[in-house]
């Protein structure tokens, strides 16, 4: 018996708009498609399957008003960005014909193929893009209370753009007392792997050129034995921070934080350390978000199940338990994938498969892990560094050295990056 | 971004610039009516574009060259901040667009003494 999706797709396929072999396809399937977030991966997901699906009925589900940049939030923590350049009202972003339901997902029902808000709003669905985000678990680190970042030696760029302008508050109160300072990332996957190494790099100029760099001392604390992932970074880095006089720790994992006191508790192979500073930069854990963990849809097993994260096959991002489910962003259970850029690759993917198949055609878009850390090495400064699933350099531009400081990288962070991030959630680019 | 195509490139382009971009847009299409209207001139009068394409050309290699310094600050960097030639490259490049604009002025003033001194000797 066809159940509805499939005689959706069955009718659409019938009816297919194919205007030529230049130009996309799209598909007059009316299936109801739901997507579940309005961060990178939703709002460009919404735009581009309402260029590509004109009869799909798509509705948004977030509750969130503003929508954050959260590529610069590393500039506003370095002191060059205001808040204010890196907030967008949602509302901006919305296309035409998309219904946005203004509340959070409280529950998923994959086997009813529905949601239900926190509102108490059930939404059925054919197809479900799951694209929540993910959720910053400070709880996780105890002694830990956001509201401190700016205070107290505090700083994480990652939780607000108004974090990350205390950041770099607690960043010049450091520069300016000296002592201690502590980097560091969590054990978890996270987003944007760069960011924590790259305020490191920034606290460090910043000194350097203030002439207080002899005041400081800093210290970057791996989780594990690398400071990156990817083995050709990994050594530029230590590179790096041997020639700025940035001390590597391995195997530390931040359990806690005495504020009062300013002490961080690490938890290492053969024990716990406790370290004393003048100033931390904390990463917090990173899971996917309650409504999601909560559900049936994470991986059941395997290195990416204790966080929660939509299990996904990481060429074509669908559920392999619920193939009208597709995990989009942060909250996709694939290996890397965390940043904006990979966004940009992942949502073509998922729409030209889904697109596909309601044409009746094999879906044939695979995603191959692509990502990008503009590294920022020093005030005016970067390297442009992109990489796949299996960790392998893929540079853009080959006139880019990905490994070479440069300003060009710099240029491509500064003034390149938020226009092609806007231009990505119009469905454009 | 193997994707970059001219559409998407306007795209990004007019996100980057916001407000300013159609500015930009209707600024650039003066400066091209310019440059038809110049050599609209020579033709009328008969005279070779040589001269003027070349004063325009020189001006915008020159106001390239002096605008160069300041593109680094246009990023919140400092000058220092270029190291490998493909930084010294791209800041030229981006200085062209200011010194194209000059060169386009140039280009016209010296189209049209050119056109008027052809003028006067026919």
């Amino acid at each position: 018996m066809l159940d509805r999706r499939t005689f959706l797709i069955a009718g659409a396929a019938a009816g297919l708009v194919a205007p030529g072999a230049a130009r996309a396809q799209t598909s007059p399937a009316p299936a109801r498609i739901a997507i579940a977030g309005a961060g990178a991966a939703g709002l460009s997901l919404a735009s581009r399957l309402r260029g590509r699906m004109p009869n799909a009925k798509i509705t948004v589900i977030d509750a969130k008003e503003e929508h954050y940049f959260q590529p610069g939030f590393t500039l506003v923590g370095a002191g060059l960005w205001e808040p204010r350049d890196v907030v967008f009202p949602n509302a901006d972003f919305i296309p035409r014909g998309v219904e946005w339901v203004r509340e959070a997902v409280a529950e998923f029902d994959p086997e009813g193929n529905a949601l239900v808000t926190t509102g108490g709003r059930r939404v059925a669905y054919d197809f479900l893009f799951v694209a929540t985000g993910l959720k910053l678990d400070y709880a996780a680190i105890e002694g830990m209370d956001p509201a401190r970042i700016g205070q107290d030696g505090i700083a994480s760029i990652y939780a607000g753009p108004e974090a990350a302008a205390a950041s770099y508050r607690a960043i010049e109160d450091f520069i300016r007392t000296g002592g201690v300072g502590l980097f560091g990332r969590p054990p978890t996957e996270m987003k944007c792997a760069g960011a924590p190494l790259k305020i490191t790099f920034i606290t460090e100029d910043l000194a350097r050129r203030q002439g207080r760099r002899e005041a400081v001392e800093l210290i970057y604390n791996a989780h594990s034995d690398v400071v990156f992932t990817v083995p050709p970074v990994n050594a530029k880095v230590h590179e790096l921070f041997a020639a700025r006089g940035i001390a590597v720790n391995q195997g530390h994992v931040l359990t806690a934080i005495d504020a009062a006191a300013r002490r961080a508790t690490y938890r290492m192979a053969g024990g716990e350390v406790t370290l004393d500073y003048e100033f931390i930069h904390v990463v917090p854990p990173m899971r996917a978000p309650d409504a999601v963990r909560a559900s049936p849809l994470p991986w059941q097993e395997g290195a990416l199940a204790a966080d929660g994260w939509v299990e996904a096959d990481r060429a074509t991002l669908r559920h392999p338990r619920y193939a009208n489910v597709f995990a989009v962003g942060d909250v996709a259970g694939v290996p890397r994938g965390k940043t904006a850029a990979s966004v940009k690759w992942q949502v073509p993917v998922v729409v030209e498969n889904l697109v596909a198949e309601a044409a009746g055609r094999a879906p044939t878009a695979a995603f191959n892990g692509y990502t990008s850390c503009p590294m920022v090495t020093a005030f005016g400064k970067a390297m442009l560094i992109e990489f796949d699933y299996e960790g392998t350099l893929t540079p853009s531009f080959p006139f880019i050295a990905p490994l070479e400081e440069l300003w060009i990288s710099w240029l491509i962070e500064e003034k390149g990056l938020k226009g092609a991030y806007r231009a990505m959630l119009r469905g454009l680019a | 971004m193997s994707d970059l195509n001219p559409l998407v490139l306007a795209a990004i382009l007019r996100e980057s610039l916001g407000g300013w971009f159609w500015p930009l847009v209707v600024a650039g299409l003066l400066l091209l009516a310019l440059v038809v209207r110049g050599g609209a001139k020579l033709a009328r009068a008969g005279r070779s574009p040589l001269r003027p394409v070349l004063a325009g050309v020189v001006a915008t290699l020159v106001a390239g060259g002096l605008a160069m310094p300041l593109v680094p600050r246009w990023t919140l960097a400092e000058f220092s901040a270029l190291g490998g030639a493909v930084d010294y490259a791209a800041a030229f490049l981006l200085a062209l667009a200011p010194g194209a604009a000059v060169g386009v002025v140039v280009f016209y003033v010296a189209a049209s003494r050119c056109a008027a001194r052809g003028r006067v000797l026919a």
